[in-house]
């Protein structure tokens, strides 16, 4: 099971982590002064939000000076903003071995990679990112992310209950949270923290669907369909939200809707498939299973 | 030099007290008892029909009140028109440890590329038969009643066709006979074979391997009817389970899952959904596992189904499901909760430690008689090019088995380490069956490894519980009682065991009944529900033997 990022994340992530200055930078300031025009085009066309036109201006920029630190950060997390995973992950891929003490590129591979779909290859990307730069809400929420979608719920909930050490306030940490939790039984403390995620954002699609699934195994199976109708229209795609509604639809004997979610269910797994299948053929096989 | 010397010393003394300090559940017996069968496959297994034989069957073929072992072997691509290059086996229990290879005489050597293998009266002449699965025709092998068989799965009707896996007898439309059901794989032409490493779909994590399941074209199920005449019809279509849609259907488990007495029909289908079939009772069946919550897992993924154990694990007299799948997969258990089953992996404790491993054979068994089922499972891999490369987390080509013991509170520890080599050592695990080879109610393991030797693994733990074993004896059509239930009543505990016919990966378990009892002396109430919905009951039933029931 594929599991998405909230665009947000991903957003935060770009506007977290602006294009780094790195020691190649200066060579490629030295190569050519046109880089540096391209550089703040591109971060002037981000600012617009014309991603594509600033991926091309990178693009660019990467003829000019292909070993540029400063350009291949740059074009890799607009990338990853843009959702153009491949290119993100091949380009993270060459800087976490050009930078391999920096732990910003292995955390935004870790990232891109889980946005990919490669969990055992993200994981290890971000524990790489953890041992470099520690104590770190980000790379521990993303970490969590990483080992709830790989069914690591232990480890999952170790590195969600730190990242929210470090930072409390974290809805997508305590949604997390509470998913793996929900992933070892532990329904009253899954239940309890997806409440509190829901308090704050009441259309979180990971806290919905943690009620959901957490009434479903206390047979509550109305409040469960309530939670999982809110988690999929927070995320439609969600072929694991279809499908614990089928069920609850079936334990409350309305088989047409049982139905309904069965064949939605299939049709958003076959488009994560399809989804999938587009990105492996377009990375290199090093990279993505 | 003599400091590493001594060192080395240290280290081995140290390793002889772990082993004389750990008890002894299994020891592998398969050199001294006789057994030298040698399943055969390619070595690189660079084409999927390399890697998914072979079956194993427990049953007693001579009716000498021991159970024999037939092994299923495989040809490979190279040898695929030779059938005399794989030699499956049939070995005879002599009573003393040993077994006796009497395949030359049987007639069971060549089966083809055999797959799996289940096993059924199917004549109703008290002799027990041998349906045996492959690549190409099928075997129905009739019990000749000295020893020797005779292949009439053509006059039969149920020769088949394709690629044929998981088999399973059943009479589902309770007429008194036994049909069949066979489930079907992946179609594969030899001389247009996929191509090694051809595209994505045939690489796993980078590496070029063998093609498949996904991204070939599956095959449709077999219901063969048994018409009473020595032949049998294949009606799946009819009945509503030939599965149009090609899913690769391997493990098989009947099983009469809302008490209706009518028999339904579980299919592990790898890579895809699995099937529940809700059996009518008008000869058709309807496909309930989305609802009945048994097609996915919890979140929704299908799964790499292969092998399938039933069991009422918690003595609520429900039969639960377990389902073994891929590595970084988990393995289902679905509790029975009455009109719908629970996926309860990660509540009991299986899921976690299943994660690295492809699971396989599997089944829930009473280990050390305690009243509580207990669960094996054999794992290996199909990719022997993993070994080559880097893995994170998961575990290479060759695996060690899980042993879950049950805690009796709905959760399972994992203990296989605690048993010594025998349960750890590495190896490609395929089919398994359970059985008591000595009739010495501990209950013993057999494995076919691919491409490999087999494990017989006798049962020697010391510290047990009282046992009963139940050998029930149905009317004739049905003389293994096929379908029967049995419940056992010691004390507060009812435990609940079925009559099944091909089960776990492609094998046949013992068919008797084995209850562990724990420090109860006798069972009070011994009741059975014959196939047909009729009941026998016995009293106060001593423990420690062999109960025999007539219908």
């Amino acid at each position: 099971m594929r599991r998405r990022l909230a665009p947000a994340l991903l957003l935060s992530i770009a506007v977290a982590h602006p294009v780094g200055a790195g020691v190649s930078a200066q060579a490629a300031d030295a190569a050519t002064p046109s880089v540096r025009e391209l550089l703040q085009t591109a971060r002037g066309q981000m600012q617009r939000g014309d991603r594509s036109g600033a991926l091309e201006s990178l693009g660019r920029a990467r003829v000019l000076a292909p070993n540029s630190e400063e350009v291949l950060s740059a074009f890799a997390q607009v990338a990853l903003a843009a959702r153009m995973l491949a290119p993100a992950i091949a380009t993270l891929d060459a800087l976490t071995r050009m930078c391999s003490t920096v732990s910003q590129y292995h955390y935004l591979l870790g990232v891109a990679l889980m946005e990919g779909g490669d969990m055992p290859a993200a994981i290890e990307s971000l524990q790489q990112a953890d041992r470099l730069e520690p104590e770190r809400s980000l790379t521990l929420m993303a970490l969590g992310l990483a080992e709830n979608n790989r069914k690591q719920y232990a480890d999952a909930k170790r590195a969600l209950v730190h990242a929210l050490d470090l930072e409390p306030e974290n809805i997508d940490a305590l949604a997390a949270l509470a998913e793996a939790e929900a992933g070892l039984d532990e329904l009253a403390p899954a239940e309890d923290h997806a409440r509190r995620a829901l308090r704050r954002a009441v259309a979180h699609p990971t806290a919905n669907l943690v009620m959901g699934i957490v009434s479903m195994k206390r047979e509550r199976y109305a409040e469960a369909r309530e939670a999982l109708d809110k988690a999929i229209a927070a995320n439609p795609d969600s072929p694991a939200a279809h499908y614990q509604l089928s069920l609850a639809y079936a334990r409350l004997g309305d088989e047409a809707n049982a139905k309904r979610h069965v064949q939605l269910y299939q049709q958003k797994l076959r488009e994560a498939e399809e989804r999938m299948k587009t990105l492996r053929a377009a990375t290199s096989s090093e990279r993505l299973r | 030099m003599r400091s590493v010397v001594a060192l080395a010393g240290a280290v081995a003394a140290g390793a002889l007290a772990l082993a004389a300090s750990q008890p002894v559940l299994f020891r592998d017996i398969t050199a001294e008892a006789g057994i030298t069968f040698q399943h055969h496959a390619a070595p690189e297994k660079k084409y999927i029909v390399e890697s998914m034989s072979g079956g194993v069957a427990l049953f007693d073929y001579d009716r000498d009140g021991l159970l024999d072992i037939y092994f299923v072997d495989s040809l490979t691509v190279a040898t695929a028109k030779d059938p005399t290059a794989a030699r499956s086996a049939l070995y005879r229990n002599l009573g003393n440890g040993k077994f006796a290879d009497v395949t030359d005489k049987s007639g069971l050597a060549h089966p083809g590329w055999g797959m799996g293998v289940c096993t059924a009266d199917v004549d109703g002449d008290g002799w027990e038969d041998l349906y045996v699965t492959g690549l190409g025709k099928n075997r129905l092998y009739r019990n000749n009643h000295d020893g020797t068989f005779t292949d009439i799965a053509e006059q039969a009707g149920v020769a088949g066709s394709g690629w044929s896996a998981g088999c399973g007898f059943a009479d589902y439309d309770r007429d008194g006979r036994l049909d069949l059901f066979v489930s079907r794989y992946v179609k594969i032409d030899l001389d247009h074979l996929p191509e090694f490493g051809r595209d994505k779909t045939c690489e796993y994590r980078g590496i070029a391997v063998q093609c498949g399941p996904r991204g070939l074209t599956g095959e449709s199920d077999f219901l063969f009817h048994n018409d009473g005449n020595g032949r049998f019809t294949e009606v799946s279509k009819q009945a509503g389970v030939s599965d149009p849609n090609g899913y690769f259907g391997l493990g098989v488990a009947w099983f009469d899952y809302n008490g209706d007495l009518w028999p339904d029909l579980y299919v592990a289908n790898d890579s895809t959904a699995n099937f529940l079939y809700r059996n009518n009772g008008d000869g058709t069946f309807k496909e309930v596992a989305f609802p009945t919550g048994v097609a996915v897992s919890e979140d929704g993924a299908e799964q790499g189904s292969m092998g399938v154990a039933l069991g009422d694990y918690l003595n609520t007299g429900r039969l639960s499901l377990f389902v073994t799948n891929f590595s970084e997969e988990y393995n289902d258990l679905y509790r029975h909760d009455g009109d719908h089953f629970t996926d309860v992996s990660f509540g009991s404790k299986t899921a976690p430690s299943s994660l690295p491993f492809v699971g396989w054979g599997t089944g829930f068994f009473d280990y050390d008689n305690d009243g509580l089922l207990d669960l094996i499972v054999v794992n290996g891999h199909v990719y022997p090019q993993l070994d080559k490369v880097r893995l994170g987390a998961s575990a290479g080509y060759r695996q060690r088995k899980l042993l879950y013991h049950n805690r009796g509170d709905g959760t399972f520890d994992e203990v296989a380490a605690q048993y010594g080599r025998v349960m750890i050592d590495e190896r490609v695990g395929r089919g398994l069956a359970v059985g008591d080879l000595d009739n010495d109610g501990r209950l013993d393991i057999v494995i076919n490894n691919l491409d490999g030797v087999p494990e017989v693994l006798h049962n020697e733990l010391a510290d047990r519980g009282n046992w009963l074993l139940v050998k029930l004896t149905g009317p004739r059509g049905n003389t293994d009682a096929i379908g029967a239930v049995v419940t056992a009543r010691a004390g507060a505990v009812t435990e609940t065991r079925v009559v099944q016919s091909g089960t776990s990966y492609i094998s046949q378990n013992d068919m008797r009944l084995h209850f562990g009892l724990g420090s109860a002396a006798q069972v009070e109430l011994l009741d059975v529900r014959w196939p047909d919905g009729t009941t026998s009951k016995m009293t106060n039933v001593k423990a420690n033997q062999i109960v025999a029931i007539k219908r």
